[in-house]
């Protein structure tokens, strides 16, 4: 390890199932120590089977467990682990679980907390986008009165759709197709934001009403450099949530790969980013782009990135939150073939 | 059948967090509970540190100690027995 | 569809397998899935040369999974993999929606 190193050596996974499992691999092949906090409920997972350690923190709901964040951080410090991987969902987007873990001496698994705070902020991180030079859709900042909210709408033009400032993920967002609907939307996403996120702030966007899902996988160190590692496809959707997707996307050629792929990490190495983090874009049927959000951890389907790039994404988070350098550089990264993910889940088909 | 009949009487406390065991409020410090002892409830029982916290656990009814689980300054997950107690 | 969630004992598990074929899962036979979370099971993930032979490894390890004793999507996936327009790599987020209308019945 390179000097100013933050080395470690026993891996925290604050998370279950298939996340936790993966974490746990990457840290066996690397040498790391693992240990595994579960609830009452999970027992008999097979992270608590696999990991070095484990620790109960708590009964089965999430907010008493894997949400518990004093929970996890007297677990560290019992089994004298030194850094946590978030996975994702759960705490992964939480920054202040990310300050308390560095406050706490433990290496937190992902960007900084300050960027995971910007990213977290739907308004803050479009301007952010802006600066960067990465086209968003037309829209607006913070609207906190019915004028202001007036104004914007008849800039943009119908359909919108008002999305929370603290929201993401298909949360929190409403669609308004005429200007009647509009201030009811408005005070009734407000107050959804509100209970939802604790934050009523709320925004409008342009309305694309068939995209293509189109989002960019980047990789960045704490010595100031970033790489793209291509495009996935999440197009299948259901409520939001993605069912199927691929990498690559079947409708971006080299060039239009080079390009989108470009300018994340021009904004990403704008702001500093580093750790693994994702670019979401809306693709209309004219083949433009636009930025909706950046995801600031490991995805759900990194693993169709991780089969046509050759990278194992959780082994270089591990690698670059100790301080290393990335081990490519941007040549050096080559796509192969095509991957494609299913999740399946226990649901009633 | 009868294994359980003879168990019904004794029960356990368990942790209520994460966190470091102690029997004591100092290293040097005697113990809050001894085996045999009975105990009123509110009465503290041990501390539990979590975050650099000291949380005294009080017991929630009156209770006989019949052995101590646990070693001072040991580990203690969520939901781990204690005390191993019966009712007073 | 109902799509709701599915908890309970996995009575029956088979994974596929074979080349280019991963599956990154915490369930066992015998696993019971708890309600108290996210109701993803297992990925199912297929590599190919191309698009076309991805495609075509899909619909093979989805003819080979096995999931007994709850409910899961693996149904979907199937019609989903044998779809033209997936094939023609025609997506877009109503796909699903389209899907579902041009079902028989």
């Amino acid at each position: 390890m390179t000097a100013g190193s933050r080395s470690f050596s026993k891996v925290l996974i604050a998370n279950r199932g298939e996340i936790a499992l993966r974490i746990l691999r990457a840290c066996r092949e690397l040498g790391l120590r693992t240990v595994a906090v579960y609830s009452q409920a999970d027992a008999e997972a097979l992270h608590v089977r696999f990991a070095d350690q484990a620790v109960c923190i708590g009964p089965p709901p999430a907010r008493d467990s894997y949400l518990n964040i004093p929970a996890i951080i007297s677990a560290a410090e019992i089994t004298g682990a030194d850094a946590v991987h978030p996975g994702y969902g759960f705490l992964a987007e939480n920054a202040e679980f990310a300050a308390l873990c560095e406050r706490c001496g433990l290496v937190f698994i992902g960007p900084s907390a300050p960027l995971m705070a910007l990213m977290g902020d739907k308004v803050r991180a479009r301007e952010a986008m802006v600066r960067a030079g990465v086209p968003v859709l037309p829209g607006s900042g913070v609207l906190a009165t019915e004028d202001e909210l007036r104004r914007a709408a008849g800039d943009i033009g119908y359909p919108l759709i008002i999305k929370a400032c603290a929201g993401g993920g298909g949360r929190g967002m409403k669609i308004v197709r005429d200007e009647g609907a509009l201030v009811t939307a408005w005070s009734m996403a407000r107050t959804e934001a509100q209970a939802g996120f604790g934050n009523p702030d709320v925004y409008v966007e342009r309305f694309i009403s068939a995209p293509r899902h189109i989002e960019i996988q980047v990789m960045g160190d704490r010595h100031g450099q970033v790489v793209h590692l291509g495009e996935r496809e999440c197009s299948i959707q259901r409520r939001h949530q993605k069912l199927v997707e691929e990498a690559p996307s079947a409708v971006l050629d080299a060039a239009a790969r080079e390009q989108l792929g470009g300018l994340a990490v021009r904004a990403c190495t704008a702001v500093g980013y580093d750790n693994a983090g994702t670019l979401e874009f809306l693709r209309d049927e004219s083949g433009q782009c636009y930025f909706m959000e950046m995801n600031t951890r490991l995805q759900v389907e990194h693993t169709v990135t991780e089969l046509v790039s050759g990278v194992d994404m959780v082994q270089a988070q591990l690698a670059v939150a100790a301080g290393e350098r990335l081990a490519w550089r941007q040549e050096q990264l080559q796509l192969r073939g095509h991957a494609i993910e299913c999740r399946i889940n226990a649901e009633d088909p | 059948m009868a294994a359980l009949a003879a168990l019904a009487g004794a029960k356990s406390i368990t942790s209520p967090f994460v966190g470091t065991f102690y029997r004591a409020a100092s290293p040097d410090g005697p113990p809050f509970v001894e085996v045999g002892q009975t105990v009123r409830k509110g009465q503290t029982l041990c501390i539990i540190e979590a975050m650099k916290l000291m949380n005294e656990i009080e017991a929630e009814l009156d209770v006989k100690i019949l052995e101590v689980l646990v070693k001072s300054g040991e580990p203690v997950e969520f939901g781990q027995a204690l005390f191993r107690v019966e009712g007073a | 569809m109902t799509f709701a969630p599915s908890p309970g004992r996995i009575t029956a598990l088979h994974w596929p397998g074979g080349y280019g074929v991963r599956v990154d899962t915490a369930a066992y036979a015998q696993y019971v899935v708890p309600p108290h979370y996210d109701s993803l099971i297992a990925k199912l993930v297929v590599w190919g040369a191309t698009r076309d032979e991805a495609i075509r490894r899909l619909r093979r390890a989805l003819g080979e999974l096995v999931i007994e004793g709850i409910g899961s999507n693996v149904g979907l996936f199937r019609e989903i993999a044998a779809s033209d327009d997936f094939a023609a790599a025609r997506l877009d987020t109503h796909f699903l929606e389209r899907l579902a209308q041009a079902r028989p019945g």
